[in-house]
This record gives C-alpha cells, sequence and structure tokens, in this order.
C-alpha cells in the first residue's frame, strides 16, 4: 500500500510534470514563432548583400540567383501539398534533421506518379494538336502574302516594289546604321591636333595647287564630300579660311584695345585717389594748426582786450 | 462695364521638367545629328503631307512645328542651324514634272537631289491595313536604318549610304536599351532600275512558340472566359487556327538578350514583326553637289548639260531641274541621240 501509495502520487506527479512540461515547451515554441526567424537563424551572407567588392558580372549572377531563390520560396509557400514552414522546422533543417520527411515520402511519391502522368497527358495532346503546323501551309501562306502586297501597292509604283524582301541572288549587301563598338575610342588622339589658321591656309592653298590636276580633283572632292558627309570639318577654301584669319584678327585687336583701356583706367582711378589722399592728408595737418592757434587765441580774447601785443605803435 | 484687355505681356515659361534634346549625346559623346525638314516653293497639299510625314519619321531629333514663310531662303535657316546645332536639311520641292528632295549636310556639306518618282502618304498606307498599330511612345526615339543593295562600290552609292547613315544619331551597343529601338527606316536600291526604295516600319516582338490564346491571355491579363470549359487544361490546349504571320524560318527569330516587357523573355525566341507607318517613297538620285544646294556637281545621272546653269541660288536650282527634265525627256527619246546631244555640249 505504502508502495503503491508513494507510486502513485509519483505517477500523479509524473504525469502531472510531464503535462506541465509540455504546456510549458508549447508555450515557448509559441513564443518562438512569434519571432521573426531572421533573428535568430542564421543567413549564409555574411557578405554585404550589396555585394561589394565583386565584378559586374558576378553581381549580376547572384542577384539573379536571389531572384530565383525569392521565386522558388514563393513558389513552395504557395504549394498546396507541402506543409507550412514553421520557424522550429527551418532551425532543424539547418540542423540538417529531417525526421518528419521520411515519413511524407510515400505520400509524395504517389502524388509525383499523378502529377507526372497528368502532365505528360498534357503535353502529348499539345503536340499532337501542334504536329503538322507550318509543313502543307507554306505555298498558301506564300500566296497570300504575295496577293496581300501587291493589294497594297496601289500607289501607282509598278516595279522596285516587290522584289524587296528576297535576296534572291544573296549578293546583296546589307548596310546598318552608325554603330558605336566602343574600341575607337583610343587610337583616335593622334589626330585630334587642331591646326592653326595659317597652317590651315597652307594647306589649302596647296590643294588648290593639286586640284588643277583633274583626276587628283575628282579624288579631292569626292573625299571631302564624304568626310563633310560624316561630319568632318574639311577646310578647304582659301577664301573662306582667310576671311575667317581676318575675323580672329579683327577680334584680337578689338579686344586689346579694350584691354588697353581697362588698364589706362585703372591707371587715372589710381592717381585720382592718390591725389585725393594727398590733398585730405594736408588739409588735416593744416587744420590742426590753425585749431592750435585758435585755441591759443582764445585764451587772450578777455573783455576790454584786443589781442596780443603786436608791437609799438610809434617806430623806433 | 469697359471690358479690360491684359496689357500684361506674360513671358514665356517652359513647364518644368520636359527636357529640351541636347546636341551632344550624353552616352557616347557624339554630336547628335538634327534635321529640319522643310519646303521650297508652293507645294500642293498632298505634298506638305509627305512634308508632315517626314518630319514625324525624323522625330525626335528634328522641328515638328517649323515654320517657314515665303520669303525665307536657305541662308535663313542655315543662319538659324547653326546655333541650334542642325547638321542636315530635308528640302522637298517640286517642278512640273515631278517633286524633288533634296538631302544635304549644313555648315557646307555635299547636297543629294533624288527625283521622287512616287511615293505614298502615311494616311493611306495605314488605312490599308488591316490592324494598324501606333503606340503612343512610337515616336519618341530614333529609328534605326538599314541599307540594302548599296554596296556596289561605286562612288556616289557610297555617298549616298554614308550620308544616310549619318542622319540618325549612333548606337552605343553597349548601353542601348532594347526598348528603345522601335522603328526602322529600309532604303533598297535596284541596280537595274536604279531606284531606291524608301520605306518605314515599326518593330515588334512576340514570342515564339507560344499558342495564341496563352499569348492573348499574359498580353491583356484579362481572366477568359472558362464556362464552358470542363478544366484548365482544354483552355490550354484547344486547337486555334495558326495565325497567318506565324512566322516558321529561324532567320526571322532573335534570341533576346533580356527581357523586354512581359512576354518577351531573355534568351527565348522571339520573332520580329515589321508593320508598316510611315510613308513610302520611290527615289532616284540625280545630282551631287558640293556645297548646299550649292557649289560644283560631282555627280550627274542625265549628263553635264546643267554644270554651266547650276550657280547656286535655289531659282537656279528650280530652274536647272526643269533643265534636267529636258534632258531627260532628250534621253528617253532616243539614244542615238545622245552622243548628239553631248557633242553640242561640248561646243557649248
Amino acid at each position: 500500500m505504502k508502495k503503491k501509495k508513494k507510486q502513485n502520487p509519483a505517477a500523479e506527479i509524473d504525469s502531472n510534470l510531464t503535462s506541465s512540461i509540455h504546456s510549458q515547451s508549447e508555450f515557448f515554441d509559441h513564443l518562438i514563432e512569434l519571432i521573426p526567424a531572421r533573428f535568430y537563424v542564421s543567413a549564409d551572407d555574411d557578405s554585404k548583400p550589396w555585394y561589394q567588392g565583386l565584378s559586374k558580372a558576378a553581381k549580376a549572377s547572384l542577384r539573379l540567383k536571389t531572384k530565383e531563390n525569392l521565386k522558388l520560396a514563393r513558389r513552395n509557400r504557395f504549394d498546396p501539398d507541402a506543409e507550412p514552414s514553421s520557424t522550429a522546422k527551418l532551425v532543424q533543417g539547418e540542423d540538417g534533421e529531417n525526421p518528419s520527411k521520411e515519413i511524407d515520402a510515400d505520400d509524395r511519391e504517389k502524388k509525383s506518379v499523378t502529377y507526372e502522368e497528368l502532365r505528360e497527358k498534357l503535353r502529348r495532346k499539345i503536340e499532337a494538336l501542334k504536329g503538322n503546323r507550318g509543313e502543307k501551309r507554306t505555298d498558301e501562306r506564300k500566296m497570300r502574302n504575295e496577293w496581300n502586297k501587291r493589294n497594297r501597292e496601289n500607289d501607282g509604283n509598278v516595279d522596285g516594289g516587290d522584289d524587296n524582301d528576297d535576296d534572291g541572288d544573296g549578293e546583296e549587301i546589307i548596310e546598318y546604321g552608325k554603330v558605336k563598338l566602343g574600341d575607337e575610342g583610343e587610337g583616335r588622339n593622334s589626330n585630334k591636333r587642331k591646326l592653326s589658321k595659317a597652317q590651315e591656309l597652307e594647306r589649302a592653298k596647296k590643294k588648290e595647287v593639286m586640284k588643277e590636276n583633274p583626276s587628283v580633283a575628282e579624288k579631292e572632292t569626292w573625299k571631302s564630300a564624304v568626310s563633310r558627309a560624316m561630319g568632318v570639318k574639311v577646310h578647304d577654301d582659301a577664301k573662306l579660311i582667310k576671311g575667317s584669319m581676318k575675323r580672329e584678327k579683327k577680334r584680337k585687336e578689338k579686344n586689346a584695345e579694350k584691354w588697353k583701356e581697362r588698364v589706362g583706367t585703372v591707371e587715372k582711378m589710381k592717381v585720382e585717389r592718390q591725389k585725393k589722399r594727398r590733398d585730405n592728408i594736408v588739409g588735416r595737418i593744416n587744420d590742426k594748426k590753425a585749431r592750435k592757434i585758435a585755441k591759443r587765441e582764445k585764451k587772450l580774447m578777455r573783455p576790454g582786450f584786443e589781442g596780443r601785443k603786436e608791437g609799438f605803435i610809434t617806430k623806433e | 462695364m469697359a471690358r479690360f484687355r491684359k496689357n500684361k505681356r506674360i513671358p514665356f515659361v517652359r513647364p518644368i521638367g520636359k527636357k529640351l534634346p541636347s546636341s551632344v549625346d550624353h552616352v557616347t559623346g557624339d554630336k547628335i545629328p538634327k534635321s529640319f525638314v522643310f519646303s521650297r516653293g508652293k507645294l500642293p497639299g498632298v505634298l506638305r503631307q509627305l512634308q508632315t510625314d517626314l518630319r514625324k519619321l525624323m522625330l525626335p531629333y528634328t522641328a515638328l512645328k517649323l515654320k517657314e514663310k515665303k520669303r525665307n531662303n536657305i541662308k535663313d535657316f542655315l543662319n538659324v542651324a547653326g546655333p541650334m546645332g542642325v547638321t542636315h536639311f530635308l528640302i522637298l520641292s517640286k517642278t512640273d514634272s515631278s517633286p524633288y528632295l533634296r538631302v544635304g549636310r549644313t555648315p557646307q556639306g555635299p547636297t543629294l537631289t533624288f527625283k521622287i518618282h512616287g511615293y505614298s502618304l502615311a494616311a493611306d498606307v495605314i488605312k490599308a491595313q488591316l490592324r494598324p498599330r501606333c503606340h503612343k511612345d512610337l515616336f519618341q526615339n530614333p529609328p534605326l536604318i538599314v541599307l540594302s543593295g548599296f554596296g556596289t562600290g561605286e562612288q556616289h552609292l557610297k555617298l549616298t549610304t554614308i550620308m544616310f547613315q549619318n542622319i540618325f544619331p549612333a548606337i552605343d551597343i553597349n548601353t542601348v536599351k532594347l526598348a528603345s529601338c522601335q522603328r526602322i527606316v529600309l532604303l533598297s536600291y535596284n541596280k537595274d532600275t536604279k531606284l531606291i526604295d524608301f520605306r518605314h516600319y515599326s518593330i515588334r516582338l512576340q514570342p515564339v512558340g507560344v499558342s495564341r490564346r496563352v499569348r492573348k491571355f499574359v498580353q491583356n491579363r484579362q481572366a477568359p472566359n472558362l464556362s464552358g470549359l470542363q478544366d484548365v487544361s482544354e483552355f490550354l490546349t484547344r486547337p486555334g487556327y495558326g495565325s497567318e504571320s506565324e512566322v516558321d524560318d529561324e532567320a526571322a527569330t532573335v534570341s533576346l538578350p533580356t527581357d523586354l516587357g512581359r512576354l518577351n523573355r531573355a534568351s527565348n525566341k522571339s520573332a520580329v514583326k515589321l508593320q508598316e507607318i510611315g510613308p513610302r517613297m520611290t527615289l532616284q538620285l540625280v545630282r551631287i553637289e558640293e556645297g548646299l544646294c550649292s557649289g560644283g556637281i560631282i555627280f550627274s545621272e542625265f549628263g553635264d548639260k546643267i554644270s554651266s546653269k547650276a550657280e547656286k541660288t535655289e531659282n537656279a536650282g528650280e530652274q536647272s531641274e526643269d533643265d534636267e527634265e529636258d534632258n531627260e525627256q532628250d534621253d528617253e527619246e532616243g539614244e542615238d541621240q545622245d552622243d548628239d546631244d553631248e557633242e553640242q555640249d561640248d561646243e557649248d
């Protein structure tokens, strides 16, 4: 009896303990679920999220990877078959323990088989329907296209419209617009030296002389026309160069004039100010002297006194 | 009560946020070529429409609302062009026989004179189409240009290619965005007839290998009506008729380096579809002059009868075109007469 009594309360205590422990562990789990996982599940990018220090290509690929991971995660979240993931699972997953997965393997296999079958069926159906698309209808399509083209060209343009699209002989050379490839920047520096106007004049005169020769003249005109079309400024005409030289000279003269004028005014102002200063200084000194005399004389302005003794009235 | 007129002169304030197209390309550092499209002389209404079509074609680097007065001559345009950084002039004019288009490079560049054998207006081209498409950003980027058949090595053709290649700004391969290449201008030279075909298309990319229903569904983002279907797979696999414009040859499909919109994914095949917008012209290169509508004639299609007369005002330009008409007619009348004509010229 005693034993039983001892055991019973022990058993009771045990069961109480287990239940209380269970409830408490549940409580703690619940608490943990409330904390967002990122605070205690270590993310494996100690590296900076903005991928500092990596090359452009590496950054781009990493960004793509994160994108893909996000997509995968989203998919898994919305997958109706998968169990809703919890942070406890995350932590467990980290440690590498997957006890529950084995249980579901069988179910998953069963389900995947049915999915696979369905997918296969769908694919086969689509292919069967797509099947002969494009094989027999090319002739019909060509005829239809030509007919449409002929209908559209009703502006009196008889030739030249239909033969555009087929490079029948394969010898048509196709050129495209200007494309910058980025490797021409380095070689340009040598040619960029700007010649002075006098040198340009010399060159232009030489060109004129060369143009006496007709074949050379033709080549030169074509060359200059082509480079002008490309945007390069060709200084061909001696008259224009002379005109611009004259204009430049005039501009320089005008500027020199202005500069001289400016220097002159500065000098003048300086002189004026110096003069004024000197005058003021002299004036100040005189004022001082006058003040002193006045002060001295003030003392002798007694009533009945006519001033300082100047000397005897009569001559000695 | 008397009505008071607002005597205040309100200064013109440009709205903030509207950027003017700059002269220098920020990306490549080159100067962006800009153009003026205008006409000399009185043009009939149809040609005025062609002029506006050409202006639209050259957008965004042109003056869409350029106003010209009768008394303006080319010198006035030149004076304005300098400070604004305009590099090309496209001048339309008309004589008794046919309209002419002159393309010239501004400061003192060469001028190519084309005779327009035939043309269609943009409005007509669009009316003839079953499903015209034009979205609002179509004219915000400059068009690409493709020249075909010009590679025979002749000097005047080479100059023509270079001229046209430089009318539109250059593309930097490294930084260009696929979405900004939306229009394309096609010039095709026919050796036999010596005519140049001028076409203007808009580019559209369509993913290849996606069924029409799925594509429309993704494009329009409208929930489809599944009331009559038992299963979603029916929606996906319902045999629709293959579209007429389904292109099967591999040549017209490209694999994109980047995504373009929702439909065209990177490194998936997409078909390039061209739809014609804009004017259609058939041109014949008639003359190349050294200066801007002036200067010596470097190349002339119809013989040198003009060279003495082509002294360099546009009145003379009109006149010389008339002379050329006569010359052409002479040419066409009989080939035996050509030699005689040339001999007479030498004597002159």
